[in-house]
């Protein structure tokens, strides 16, 4: 196995948790969500991001140091992802001066993200925030999530985790004691559904998550609100009547859709399969609130962006 | 609080305010002078002084319109801007016939007064303040302001103010009471003859004139209002003239009684102040603590006065603040962008009780006036509030809200920080606590402290540090001011200690210039513009018997500004890192590339290369921030061994601090400077303020805290600013501005921030503004230390706007 990567660590984060916080993005994860606005974040390997608007005309820095980029227009390069190999990504990591062309994954240095993590630690103490682990899937590290955990904790510094819940329940049984905030990604409650939107299997996530809930205080259920797949009152009501049943559950979010990752697809050389419109509904996210607020077993919080 | 109120009676007066895109100019003050000035050639200075204010208080046109219920007029027109000779007339010569046509800064100016201001031209030429300090200067001092590397042309083409005179004082005794103190003093002096005794008596006997012609002058608005209410058929406006035309009788003489009296006498000095001399940043100081005790008496004593009325009263003094105008030179007007007055109030705080204790000094007025401004989104006042730890949520939350509503204001200064440095620097801690904001950011002790406490005259950062890496030769023109030996393009710089070391140089030998150049100017203006009215609003001028000038000051402290702060880190850090560690990048092409400003592909490569792969100020990171606050420090320690022309003739100080509130002076010192080692082309704005370079912080508003926290910021009194941009959706919900607010805390509280301030306004809402300014001709934005409306801009500084990261939250 690979050592771990990760993609960024972003300062006054404000929707990933309580208070002002910095996120660790981990890379990597399981599924494959049609509506992912993160694509750099899915493979666990490096990956070649390129951006033509900053791109400086007729320099050719990349393609003298790596064969298999070559230029398709003035500013515009053509990358055959497929043969990029390690050598490559080595070679490229400070090749363009621009930072048109990006590597996007860096090895965990545990000791340096901690540091950086801790920077914050004032504005964590005065807002009630911490630093929260994202992704991809962040629980596929789980020893480095647990390592940097356990220091966060050492320091008094709370921490939240984005997750889809998506990985054997080893990963995420040992990082609960270091966890205070679990933040799990529930985006449906049809089996067939779910695999075809996420390549994934629901059980494993319900199994999971049903454990979890057992067992954490501080329990957060995150829907996104996808057009197509879940953008119905009737979908959403059965994704709160599950989560009501779930012990200390107090809070549902619901995530409206957005396109603002779109762009990096093409920067990545993939291709996009979602719908190019953000969710424009709000009476669905009111209707969805108004269920999961005023629910018959337990009326939870709610919130429309987390 | 209600922020989406406005009195229809000030909707219209500010529409009328707002969509005069070509003011006119006034000739009558410059008349007036020059007639006093030419029939009396034997008087002394202060006599002159005296009398040409008196003679054109007495003669103006006075009017009273827009239903307004202050009242006051700076010119013979709405918002057209009065000439004052005696600074400069050289400008004019060169742009009486181009006024209308100077893009963001027009000016109508009619045959009649075309004709008659060239007649007051004729009469100043060679005898202007201008004139005297180009006749005092050294020709090196002459070159290096010719060069653009030290500006001080809005110090020798205007007067100084920059202060707060003492509202309190004032308002307790009334204008009689003071007249009283001057004759007092009159009398003490005659009868202790010295060596100045003589021009102490022309002093107050100056002091005597012009407080009995304010009086006369505040009777003849008394006598106009009741001609108008006489005149008048709509009922509620009879009785609103009746009250002002009684109001101005008794303050005239007698110290206000009531709260509208209270500030209608404070608007009448503020006005006058902007009549004797056309200074700016003639600020308010405190306003919600002295005006407090009339307030509290007519709102939530006695009701006299309803909150909504008292609202209206200050909106309406908020308008007449607006009406004030400044003419500058073309050029000048580039560095004041959407010429501004920068007229401060100030509120919050603290204060000391019986025991000497701080405690909140927020009030129910402190309130109002956030509501007045809050509803009104004008640039004028400039909204300053003090924050320290024992604020209450509740009045910061109030005045997020007032920063939602886009127009860059309140500012906050922090009291953790002023107070105690204020106290290091030998100010009582009774004055310290009663500090206030002065002009944009920069911090005084109203009725105390002299003028300029920040405004003297600017610096070049970058170009001196391009000097530095050239053998003392500056970039733009090629002058060689102080040669040395070391440069980039020979390559013989042996590592970073040589370059800080050839940075201390030029910069020590720019500061002494500054600094002699102030002095020269200073001079200028203690012998041929004293302030009368002003000094006799500041302690100690009476019982001292001298001009804020000559010294009449408690307390006398001042700063030039810095530019290119930003600018100056990351052109270090880049030769730190990419020359000298890593030799990435060679001197000699370093060089080649800034001479060239980075053409051709390897040029534009470089450029990159020196963006992407050094640090950069404003992001946390040690490296780049410990090269800044090293070489600033510099400076300032250099600065530590200056005076001014004040020192030792009674104030306490008398010496200069470092400032970095340099309104919009960034744009056209960047638009003289060539291409900086940070990447940063030639011609472009450098970096506002203390503030990061535009779009270089990538890491959000807690590292831009933390990077700024590392300057010496206790040692910064000209104030250290910090502008962020926050896009309108980033205050929704509760959550949002419980964030922001906790933001501010931990900024202040843990960081000792000096000051921040917020632009809430979208990207995409500034460009449509760019598209179709007539659209969005309300638009105020946060410019430097204050407010501006942004269609008034230079196409640059809305550029330079756009391009600042903005931040979400």
């Amino acid at each position: 196995m690979s050592a771990s990567l990760f993609f960024d660590i972003q300062r006054f984060s404000t929707h990933d948790g309580e208070g002002i916080r910095t996120v660790l993005f981990l890379k990597g994860c399981p599924l494959s969500c049609v509506w992912c606005q993160n694509p750099e974040s899915r493979s666990r390997n490096f990956d070649l991001m390129y951006d033509a608007a900053f791109c400086i005309d007729g320099c050719t820095l990349c393609q003298d140091c790596c064969s298999a980029i070559t230029r398709d227009g003035p500013a515009d390069l053509l990358i055959d992802h497929q043969q990029i190999d390690a050598f490559d990504i080595n070679n490229l990591k400070t090749c363009c001066p621009a930072k048109a062309l990006r590597v996007m994954g860096e090895p965990v240095d545990i000791h340096a993200i901690c540091e950086q993590l801790k920077r914050d630690k004032p504005f964590y103490k005065t807002s009630g925030g911490g630093v929260t682990f994202s992704g991809g899937e962040p629980l596929i590290h789980s020893d480095c999530v647990n390592t940097i955990a356990q220091k966060m904790q050492e320091e008094n510094i709370d921490v939240a985790i984005e997750t889809t819940l998506h990985v054997s329940w080893r990963k995420i049984e040992k990082n609960i004691p270091v966890i205070n905030q679990w933040l799990v990604d529930l985006k449906h409650m049809d089996d067939n559904k779910f695999k075809r939107w996420t390549g994934g299997t629901l059980s494993l996530v319900k199994n999971n998550l049903i454990k979890l809930a057992g067992q954490v205080k501080d329990l957060i259920i995150r829907v996104p609100v996808i057009p197509d797949f879940n953008d119905t009152v009737e979908e959403l009501a059965l994704i709160t009547d599950f989560s009501v049943t779930l012990p200390n559950c107090k809070v549902i979010h619901f995530l409206p859709y957005h396109t603002l990752g779109i762009q990096k697809y093409k920067m990545l050389g993939l291709r996009y399969q979602g719908k190019d419109k953000s969710l424009d509904n709000p009476g669905l996210l009111q209707k969805a609130c108004e269920y999961a607020e005023h629910h018959p077993l337990k009326p939870l919080q709610t919130s429309v962006r987390g | 609080m209600n922020l989406d109120y406005l009195p229809l009676r000030i909707q219209k007066h500010k529409d009328a305010l707002i969509n005069i895109i070509k003011p006119p100019i006034c000739t009558e003050r410059a008349v007036a002078y020059t007639r006093i000035y030419q029939q009396n050639p034997a008087l002394p200075i202060m006599m002159k002084r005296a009398l040409a204010l008196a003679e054109h208080l007495e003669t103006r046109k006075i009017w009273i319109d827009n239903d307004e219920l202050i009242i006051g007029n700076q010119a013979s027109y709405l918002r057209a801007a009065p000439i004052f000779p005696e600074y400069t007339v050289t400008w004019l010569v060169n742009e009486i016939d181009t006024l209308a046509d100077r893009p963001g800064a027009g000016f109508s100016l009619s045959e009649v007064n075309k004709n008659a201001l060239k007649d007051v031209i004729s009469f100043w030429q060679g005898k202007t303040v201008q004139d005297q300090s180009y006749a005092e200067y050294s020709d090196e001092q002459k070159a290096i302001l010719d060069s653009g590397i030290i500006k001080a042309e809005g110090n020798m083409t205007s007067g100084d103010a920059h202060l707060a005179i003492n509202n309190e004082k004032l308002l307790a005794k009334g204008l009689d009471g003071l007249l009283a103190d001057v004759k007092l003093q009159k009398q003490l002096v005659t009868h202790n003859a010295h060596d100045e005794s003589l021009e102490c008596t022309h002093f107050l006997e100056a002091v005597h004139i012009v407080i009995e012609a304010v009086q006369n002058h505040i009777e003849r608005y008394a006598k106009l209002a009741a001609e108008m209410a006489h005149q008048e058929t709509r009922a509620f406006r009879k009785r609103e003239l009746k009250i002002i035309a009684e109001n101005c009788y008794h303050i005239a003489h007698k110290k206000p009684e009531s709260f509208w009296q209270a500030l209608q006498l404070c608007y009448f000095v503020q006005l006058i102040l902007q009549i004797e001399s056309n200074g700016h940043s003639v600020s308010f100081g405190r306003m919600d603590q002295y005006l407090y005790p009339f307030y509290k008496k007519d709102v939530e004593q006695t009701n006299r006065l309803t909150h909504g009325f008292a609202l209206e009263l200050l909106q309406s003094c908020w308008l007449k603040l607006l009406e004030v105008n400044k003419i500058r030179s073309g050029t000048h007007s580039k560095a004041s962008a959407g010429s501004p007055l920068y007229q401060n109030v100030t509120i919050g705080g603290q204060q000391l009780d019986q025991q000497g204790y701080p405690i909140d000094a927020v009030n129910s007025l402190s309130f109002a006036i956030l509501e007045s401004c809050g509803q009104l989104r004008s640039t004028q006042p400039n909204l300053s509030v003090r924050y320290h730890q024992n604020i209450s949520q509740d009045f910061l939350l109030s005045c997020l809200a007032v920063v939602k509503c886009g127009f860059g204001m309140p500012a906050f200064n922090n009291d953790e920080i002023v107070i105690p440095a204020f106290v290091d620097l030998g100010v009582s801690r009774e004055d310290a606590y009663n500090y206030a904001a002065i002009g944009c950011i920069e911090t005084a002790v109203p009725g105390k402290w002299g003028y300029r406490c920040t405004g003297m005259s600017f610096l070049n950062f970058a170009r001196v540090l391009l000097a530095a890496l050239d053998e003392g030769k500056d970039a733009t023109t090629q002058q060689v001011f102080l040669p040395h030996e070391k440069s980039l393009h020979k390559g013989n710089f042996n590592n970073l200690d040589e370059v800080m070391s050839a940075w201390q140089q030029q910069v020590k030998y720019f500061t002494r210039h500054s600094i002699a150049i102030d002095a020269v100017v200073d001079t200028a203006l203690e012998q041929l513009a004293p302030d009368i009215f002003c000094s006799a609003l500041v302690d100690d001028c009476i019982s001292r018997a001298k001009s804020i000038k000559a010294g009449g000051a408690v307390y006398d402290w001042v700063s030039g500004l810095q530019v290119g702060i930003a600018n100056l880190g990351n052109s270090l850090a880049v030769l730190k890192q990419l020359v000298f560690e890593q030799g990435k990048v060679s001197q000699q092409s370093l060089a080649k590339a800034l001479a060239d400003n980075f053409s051709g592909i390897e040029g534009e490569q470089l450029r990159q290369v020196l963006i992407n792969y050094a640090s950069k100020y404003g992001n946390d990171d040690c490296e780049v921030d410990k090269l800044l606050v090293q070489a600033y420090e510099m400076y300032i320690n250099e600065l530590k061994h200056h005076k001014n022309t004040r020192f030792g003739r009674g104030p306490i100080g008398g010496g200069y601090y470092a400032g970095t509130s340099s309104i919009s002076a960034n744009v056209p010192f960047g638009a003289n400077t060539m291409a900086t080692p940070d990447g940063r082309k030639a011609y472009t704005p450098l970096a506002e303020g203390a503030s990061p370079a535009s779009g270089t912080d990538i890491h959000g508003p807690t590292a831009v805290y933390s990077s700024i926290a590392k300057l010496p910021t206790d040692k910064i009194l000209g104030g250290v600013l910090l502008n962020q941009k926050l896009t309108p959706g980033t205050l929704d919900t509760a959550q949002d501005f419980h964030k922001l607010s906790m933001l501010i805390r931990t900024f202040f509280d843990v960081y000792k921030g000096w000051h921040v301030q917020y632009n809430i306004v979208s990207r995409e809402t500034l460009l449509a503004a760019q598209a179709n300014p007539q659209e969005y001709r309300d638009l105020v934005v946060r410019v430097a230390g204050y407010s501006a409306f942004f269609t008034a801009l230079s196409v640059e500084a809305q550029n330079d706007i756009i391009a600042r990261t903005e931040h979400s939250l």
